[in-house]
This record gives structure tokens, C-alpha cells and sequence, in this order.
């Protein structure tokens, strides 16, 4: 099949508006159309080139992460530098607070010592007299008759407010 | 028997210094690189300019490749970043291709204007007229010609390299071909009175 045929064949199916059969041909007239080798000294010069672009940039990045490291270091000596002073100030608020502090805790200490040992010193005597069958019994009998002693009272007020006294 | 390494392979051995894999990878895209940005610019010249200009972005930016991708997609989204870059700047826009030559714009001379139909018609230059059509169209429609017929990418490659959808590739195609029949049926009409006198 010659040039002019397949350019011919293709612009017929063109024309026909089949579009599978069209596009196969064109492919098939497209084919004629010479390709360019590129030249080895292209190819050489492009990949020395390149090669280059890629040290280039592998030494770039090695040196940005040194500088950055090079500036997280300086930045780590700038705040450690900055914190020391920053440190003695807060020990020093916090011993003079403590030293603030310290006398009124005595003075509390000392206080709640002695009402325990008041607690200790009446607790203890009563919990002995307590501690006997009898007397136990005669503080629940006491106990019971006051508890009775103020329901028969909640009664009576109750009734007074109905306005009906039992006789 | 030896197995090609993949672009993918190669394109870590790049990544890790190896000077073949560069020679290679180059070797491998070189000829369609230069294929594509020569039918984009229509100088052989500039094309290889461009195509190296491309090579040096893709060496440049090679850490982000991700191996997933197929590389051709990627190279040639590059090189076609490349090739709209240049004609940008030098507003070489085919759509306007006569007011240049108007104003005195010498294309290429396998595109120039004694490269009529009828002249090629009586020297049978088929080739030489597919090509001077091809130079004629829009770049649009010329970029999706050239990656599908002379590269070989498949409708969803070329919409990624162009950054496109695949529905938007199908339609230039086609446009791309009724716009370069209506170009080429003068010449074959012309072919064909040639044929008959003969």
C-alpha cells in the first residue's frame, strides 16, 4: 500500500464518520510521519547534565539538614541559656513561699495537734464507762426513750395543726 | 536472557547515584522526547533544548517520583510543562500561525510556506504533508496526536499528563483528526490530479 493510499484510505473512513475504523487508519497514516533519533552526544551531554543536577542537589540537601541542624543546636543553647535564669527565679519564688508558709503550717500542725489530744484526753474516759454490758444497756434504754419521748411530741403537733386533740 | 529494568528501577538507581541508570533512563525517553517537543515547536534544535531542559527538572525533582506512577506520564507532564512554558513566552500559537507569518515568522522549513499541498503533491511527499498539517493544528490538539499516535499513551495517560479529563482527550482527538483531514484533502485531491496526468 502506497503513501498516497493510506492517506487516501484514512480520509475515507474519515468521511464515513466510523470512528473505530477512522482512528485505526489514521494510526496507519500517522505511521509515516518520520520520527527523530535523538544523537548519542544528546543523550550523553543529557545524562552527565543531569547526573550533575542530582549531586548538586543531593549536596544542597545534606548541606540544608546540617544547617539545620547546625540552627536546632543554636536554638537549644539560645533557649538552655534563656532557662537558666528563668530556673533560679522560680527556686526562689518557691523558697520563699515555703519559707512563707512554714509558720503558719507549725502554727496549724500545733493546733490540730491539740484537739486531737483533747479528743484523746475526754474520748478515751467515756468509751471506758461505755464498755460494759450494763452500761451499754442503760444508754440504749436512755437512748430509746428519748427517741419515743420526741415521736409522741411530732404527734402532738401534728394533731394540733388538724386542729384535732385526742383526749 | 536479560530482563530490561523497569523506569521505576532505573529511576532509583538514579536516585541513588548510579551513572548507567542515568545514561539509561535518558537513552530510554531521549528519541520521544525530542519527538514531542519537536512536533510542539517544530525545531530540531530547540526541541533538544527543551527535552534536556525537561531531563533536568525530571533529575531535579526525581526524590518526590513516586514508583506507582508510571514514569512516561510523569516525563512527559514535565516536558509538555516545558514546551507550553516556551511557547507561552515566545507566543508561538499555530491558531495565529498565518498573522506570524504575516508579520514575518519563518517557521521551520519542513513546515514553510513553499511546503504548499500541491508542491508536495507533485514530489509525493505524504510524510512531509502529515507533518506541515500536524504543525498546523492547535497545540491542544497536536500534544494529544503526538502522546497517542507517536508515543503510544493510552487515553487515561494522556489525560494525566494533561492534567484533563479522559472525555476531554477523546473529543481533541477527534477534533484533532477532522482538522487534519480538512488540511490534508487538498493535498491528497491534489495527489490524485497528479496521479491521473501521469
Amino acid at each position: 500500500m502506497s503513501d498516497q493510499d493510506r492517506l487516501a484510505a484514512w480520509l475515507e473512513r474519515e468521511d464515513a464518520a466510523d470512528e473505530e475504523s477512522a482512528e485505526a487508519a489514521f494510526a496507519n497514516a500517522y505511521a509515516l510521519i518520520e520520527r527523530i533519533d535523538a544523537r548519542p552526544e544528546f543523550i550523553l551531554r543529557t545524562a552527565t547534565l543531569g547526573r550533575k543536577v542530582r549531586l548538586r542537589r543531593r549536596r544542597l540537601s545534606r548541606l540544608a539538614w546540617a544547617a539545620a541542624a547546625v540552627a536546632v543546636a543554636g536554638a537549644m543553647t539560645f533557649v538552655a541559656g534563656m532557662a537558666v535564669p528563668v530556673s533560679v527565679w522560680v527556686v526562689k519564688v518557691i523558697a520563699l513561699a515555703i519559707s512563707n508558709a512554714a509558720p503558719w503550717l507549725v502554727a496549724y500542725s500545733t493546733g490540730a495537734i491539740s484537739l486531737w489530744w483533747f479528743v484523746v484526753r475526754v474520748g478515751g474516759p467515756l468509751a471506758t464507762a461505755v464498755d460494759s454490758p450494763a452500761a451499754a444497756s442503760a444508754l440504749v434504754g436512755v437512748e430509746l426513750v428519748g427517741i419515743l419521748a420526741f415521736y409522741a411530741l411530732y404527734r402532738i403537733i401534728q394533731f394540733e395543726n388538724e386542729g384535732e386533740v385526742p383526749v | 536472557m536479560s530482563v530490561e529494568p523497569s523506569d521505576a528501577d532505573l529511576a532509583l538507581k538514579v536516585l541513588a547515584g548510579s551513572e548507567s541508570a542515568s545514561r539509561a533512563l535518558v537513552g530510554r525517553y531521549a528519541s520521544p522526547a525530542v519527538n514531542f517537543a519537536f512536533r510542539m515547536v517544530g525545531d530540531r534544535g530547540l526541541a533538544e533544548d527543551l527535552a534536556q531542559e525537561a531531563f533536568l527538572r525530571v533529575f531535579q525533582r526525581l526524590d518526590s517520583y513516586d514508583p506507582q506512577r508510571r514514569f512516561a506520564s510523569w516525563f512527559f507532564q514535565v516536558l509538555r510543562n516545558v514546551a507550553i512554558d516556551y511557547l507561552r513566552a515566545h507566543r508561538l500559537d499555530t491558531t495565529s500561525l498565518d498573522e506570524l507569518s504575516e508579520a514575518g515568522f519563518q517557521p521551520a522549513a519542513e513546515y514553510s510556506a513553499s511546503c504548499s499541498p500541491e508542491g508536495m503533491a507533485v514530489r509525493g511527499e505524504v510524510k512531509n504533508a502529515m507533518a506541515a498539517a500536524l504543525a498546523r493544528i492547535r497545540p491542544e490538539y497536536r500534544e494529544v496526536v503526538v502522546l497517542r499516535y507517536q508515543e503510544g499513551l493510552t487515553h487515561p495517560e494522556i489525560a494525566e499528563v494533561l492534567g484533563v479529563p479522559v472525555g476531554t482527550v477523546k473529543t481533541n482527538l477527534h477534533r484533532a483528526r477532522k482538522a487534519l483531514s480538512a488540511l490534508l484533502k487538498p493535498f491528497a485531491a491534489a495527489s490524485r490530479k497528479v496521479e491521473e496526468s501521469d
